[in-house]
This record gives structure tokens, C-alpha cells and sequence, in this order.
């Protein structure tokens, strides 16, 4: 019943650069763009592409609903999901930072600093690592806000251009991850779709070297 | 499980009772005896053990003098505890096992995992390697599952990391890497590291040891490996040969997030289920860690994902 390939790809930029991608080797032609439906199949090729939240792809992944996927690697640290990470697709290039008013001072050794993040996980990792202890107050979004109204001293996030930073008068005091967009695959899946998976991973790699 | 009808629900408790004696019974007629483990570890020498493994999830518990126990969050290690003291150099022993272990999850809650499982304890020879895949491998046929294992020779690995010169620092970081199979990280690695000239494409290609036996071969053969390199490839294709070649592909980069084991590894697959449903191997190395050198081979089975495809299949 199962011999589709199914594919999470993530809604929104990082999303659209990998359908591009997956045009450009032939891949995609059944995924029409600016659609509302969520599920594209591609009955010649038997693949199943979904189009997925962002920080859900993993989770379609690792349960194994989605065969392989598409992410950034910050949602791959933060979830430390028991995924296979294929292939570094070489676009998404970002930077995981800490931001924070001019002059912030991060080293506080044993006074608390205060961090406002949508990433617990990796921010307490960086941290012990540190000994700096910490205290995380988990955002869902706008996080540059948080120092700005005196909920946290700064702020953790991933940071592309750095425009929003400086709108909001925050800069970035110290990069901590180099981020980009992964292919990720189901450790179950594979073994059992070993060369489809193969194949589809090579072509993304001679592909990607021609996008460098 | 939640039932709405009684009758239901007697319906799976039998079951899983005949699910349970089925396996029993495979392995008693192989000449294994049943054991009951131990509920508590010490979470020190757990934890010195086992470096790559999550330390938040485990189950932890205090002790009236201070000790940090964990429940057993697997159970060999517990078996092989209470055999050393009692162990005869020479003696042979077969074991089988029907209970349950303890993990955190990631929201914190506890998860108990029943399993079931064998342990050869004292046969060096590969004989009793195979005969613990074979047995794995005759349990999910006789219960009509479709199957995929995954085999590998850890020896492979640690002999590369030894030749290397790695420290544990480096070994760990490598390791790490090949446990997600993540390539370009692999490749950055060989790039920082001062690994000698032959074996920098050696290591750099370490993900594509995987398939038959020929295919290993062939993408090893531009190398000119040591005595012992070839050993474990000559280990692997021993094993290979010797079970059924539709159900095995081989991988020299499946490795367990358990250190300890030396030599065959296999982790078995089936579909519908994302983590696998049998993992075991050879594993001297522990029974040598926690204090004697006593060869050692075993598996371990989800139990509650073969009662899953049971169910399946009755209904």
C-alpha cells in the first residue's frame, strides 16, 4: 500500500526555495503553486508531497508519517529528534544568534541572565555549556520585544538580515549556530525506501553544487 | 488500551497471553531458561557507561543514604549484573526475559516498554551470534511480519577510530555524526582533523559502507586495509552468508546509541513502526566494563509492537 515517496516540505520561504529545487531536478511538476491544497501527489513518480508548519516537519518525520522532509537546523537541534540528516541543501543560510540593547553584557557568571527564546533547547545546551546560569521565557514569536519591555535582558533567535533587529534598536552581541536548510529522512523509512531515497538525495547534491 | 466492551478487552489480554507464550516457547526450545532482572540501577556507573545516551531520560530515584537509583532503562545491564558474581569461567548460558523497562519522555512523564529478550552468555564463536539473529529473525516469520535488519560489525568502526588515534572526545563527535548519518558534517570532520593520509577518504566515505556484501566490498576496494579492518569485513560476511539474504542489508555505519557493544550489531525494522522492533549484538564490552570478561550476545523485542501487528493481522 505504501510504496509512495512521502515528502514534509515546510510552508512559507524556506519551502518555496525547496520546490524550486526539486523542479529543477524534474521533481515537483505536480505541485502547483500559490494552491491552497496541502497534499500534491505525483502518481507517475509515486511520490506524496505535504506541505507542512515549519516546526512540524519533524514531527511528521521521526512518527514516520512523512518518509523524509525538508527543515532548517535549528528545528532539528531544538527537537533532537531520532532523524537521519541527509543533506545539507545549501540555501536557508542563517544565523542563530543572541541579540540584545547595544552594550548588553552576556558574561554575567553568577548573576541570572534572562532570556527570552522560541528555542529552550538549544539556548540551555549553549549555556551550560558556559556555566552561565540562566532563566528561559519561552515566546512563540516577536521575540525582540521581550528586552525591549524589561521581560528578559536578551533575546535568542535565528537572525537573517538583522532588519528586525535594528528596527526594534537591538543588535546582535554574539552569533551561536550556523543554520541551513537539511533534508531529513525516517530511520525506518530508510531502509525500506533505501533507493529512493538514494537517488533523490544525489540529485539534490549534484543540483545544489550547481546553485553554489 | 481503552475498551469500551468487556469482551474486547478479555479478547486482547488473550492475546497477548498466547502472543506471550508463542514466544516463550520459540526460545525454550532453543534451550533458554527465564530470568527476572533487577528494578534498580546506580546512576553513576549507568550513566559512565553509556556516554551517548540522554541522561534526562532516565527514571531517577533517591536513595535514604544520599544514592541516585535509576529504573532499569534497560535490561541486560541489569541480567549481567546479577550473573558476575555467580560466574563459572567455561560455563555456557542461555536466557530469556519477559518484563518490563522505564524511560522519561520528552513532556516528562515515565514510559514503561515491555520487552522481551535473549541473552547467549559465554559462546565466543560466531555460532552464537548467528543463532541469536536466526532466533530474532524466526520469531517475526512465525508471527507472518515483513521485516527489514539491519546489520552491522561495530568492530569495523572502533578498529578505524583506534588506527585513527582518535581521543574520546573525537570519537564521540564522530560517532555522533555518523549515528544521524549526516555526510556534510563527515566531511567537515575529516577536513579539521589530523587524520593520516590513508585514511582520510577512508573515514570520508564511511556512510556508503552499506547494502550486500558485495556492494561493501566494492566501494572498500580502492583501500588498502589493515589485518584487522579486514577481519570484521570477513566477521560481517560470515553472518551474512549464513541467514536469509532477502530480509539483511548490511551497514557499517549502523551504529547504537549504546556503547557498548563489540562486534555484530542488528536493529530490525518493519514498517508501520518507527523505532525498531528488535535491536541486539554482541556485547563484550560490557560484561568486561562491569568487571568480567565473559562473552556475551542478546536481543531485545518491543513486545507491544509485535502485539500491534498481531492484532492487525486478527483483525
Amino acid at each position: 500500500m505504501n510504496n509512495y515517496l512521502t515528502i514534509a516540505l515546510p510552508k512559507g520561504r524556506l519551502g518555496d526555495t525547496a520546490i524550486e529545487r526539486f523542479k529543477e531536478i524534474g521533481w515537483a511538476d505536480s505541485i502547483i503553486k500559490d494552491s491552497r491544497k496541502l497534499i500534491f501527489i505525483d502518481d507517475l513518480n509515486m511520490i506524496k508531497y505535504m506541505l507542512v508548519k515549519p516546526s512540524d516537519v519533524i514531527t511528521y518525520v521521526e512518527n514516520g508519517v512523512a518518509d523524509i522532509g525538508i527543515i532548517g537546523k535549528d528545528s532539528i537541534l531544538e527537537s533532537e529528534a531520532e532523524i537521519y540528516e541527509l543533506l545539507d541543501l545549501g540555501f536557508g543560510n542563517c544565523k542563530f544568534s543572541i541579540a540584545g540593547k547595544k552594550g548588553q553584557i552576556i558574561h554575567q557568571n553568577d548573576e541570572v541572565l534572562r532570556i527570552a527564546t522560541k528555542y529552550p533547547v538549544i539556548t540551555k545546551k549553549y549555556f551550560d555549556l558556559r556555566k552561565q546560569p540562566i532563566e528561559i521565557i519561552k515566546l512563540n514569536g516577536s521575540v525582540e520585544l521581550a528586552p525591549l519591555v524589561g521581560l528578559s535582558d536578551v533575546i535568542t533567535d535565528i537572525v537573517e538580515t538583522g532588519k528586525t533587529l535594528s528596527a526594534n534598536g537591538l543588535e546582535v552581541l554574539e552569533d551561536m549556530l550556523e543554520i541551513s536548510a537539511k533534508l531529513i529522512s525516517n530511520r525506518v523509512s530508510y531502509r525500506f525506501k533505501y533507493d529512493q531515497i538514494n537517488t533523490l538525495c544525489e540529485l539534490l547534491r549534484v543540483d545544489k553544487e550547481k546553485n553554489i | 488500551m481503552e475498551f469500551l466492551l468487556m469482551t474486547e478487552e478479555l479478547r486482547y489480554y488473550k492475546l497477548k497471553y498466547e502472543m506471550n507464550r508463542k514466544l516463550e516457547e520459540l526460545v525454550i526450545k532453543k534451550g533458554y531458561m527465564q530470568i527476572e532482572p533487577q528494578f534498580f540501577e546506580e546512576y553513576d556507573s549507568f550513566i559512565q557507561m553509556n556516554k551517548r545516551i540522554k541522561k534526562e531520560g532516565t527514571v531517577k530515584l533517591l536513595d535514604s543514604d544520599g544514592r541516585i537509583l535509576i529504573l532499569r532503562p534497560d535490561i541486560t545491564t541489569s541480567i549481567i549484573k546479577h550473573i558476575i558474581p555467580k560466574w563459572e569461567n567455561g560455563s555456557k548460558l542461555k536466557l530469556f526475559y519477559l518484563s518490563t523497562t522505564f524511560s522519561r519522555n520528552t513532556q516528562g512523564s515515565i514510559e514503561e516498554k515491555k520487552q522481551f529478550g535473549i541473552e547467549f552468555l559465554g559462546e565466543s564463536s560466531m555460532d552464537a551470534d548467528l543463532e541469536v539473529i536466526k532466533i530474532a529473525f524466526s520469531i517475526l516469520k512465525s508471527f507472518g511480519i515483513e521485516f527489514i535488519a539491519e546489520i552491522n560489525n561495530n568492530k569495523f568502526l572502533n578498529t578505524l577510530i583506534e588506527e585513527c588515534g582518535f581521543d574520546e572526545e573525537k570519537s564521540t563527535e564522530l560517532k555522533n555524526i555518523i549515528y544521524y548519518k549526516n555526510f556534510d558534517a563527515l566531511n567537515l570532520f575529516v577536513n579539521r582533523s589530523n587524520i593520516a593520509l590513508p585514511y582520510q577518504e577512508l573515514v570520508r566515505n564511511l556512510l556508503k559502507y552499506q547494502g550486500s556484501i558485495q556492494k561493501i566490498k566494492e566501494n572498500l576496494s580502492g583501500f588498502n586495509l589493515s589485518l584487522k579492518l579486514n577481519e570484521a569485513i570477513a566477521e560481517l560476511e560470515y553472518v551474512s552468508k549464513e541467514i536469509d539474504q532477502r530480509y539483511a542489508r548490511l551497514d557499517l555505519s549502523a551504529i547504537s546509541q549504546y556503547d557498548y557493544y563489540a562486534g555484530i550489531t542488528f536493529r530490525i525494522y518493519i514498517q508501520s513502526i518507527s523505532t525498531p522492533v528488535i535491536s541486539g549484538g554482541r556485547y563484550d564490552l560490557l560484561t568486561k566494563r562491569l568487571g568480567k570478561n565473559i562473552p556475551a550476545v542478546g536481543f531485545t523485542l518491543n513486545s507491544a509492537d509485535i502485539l500491534k501487528e498481531v492484532l492487525k493481522n486478527y483483525e
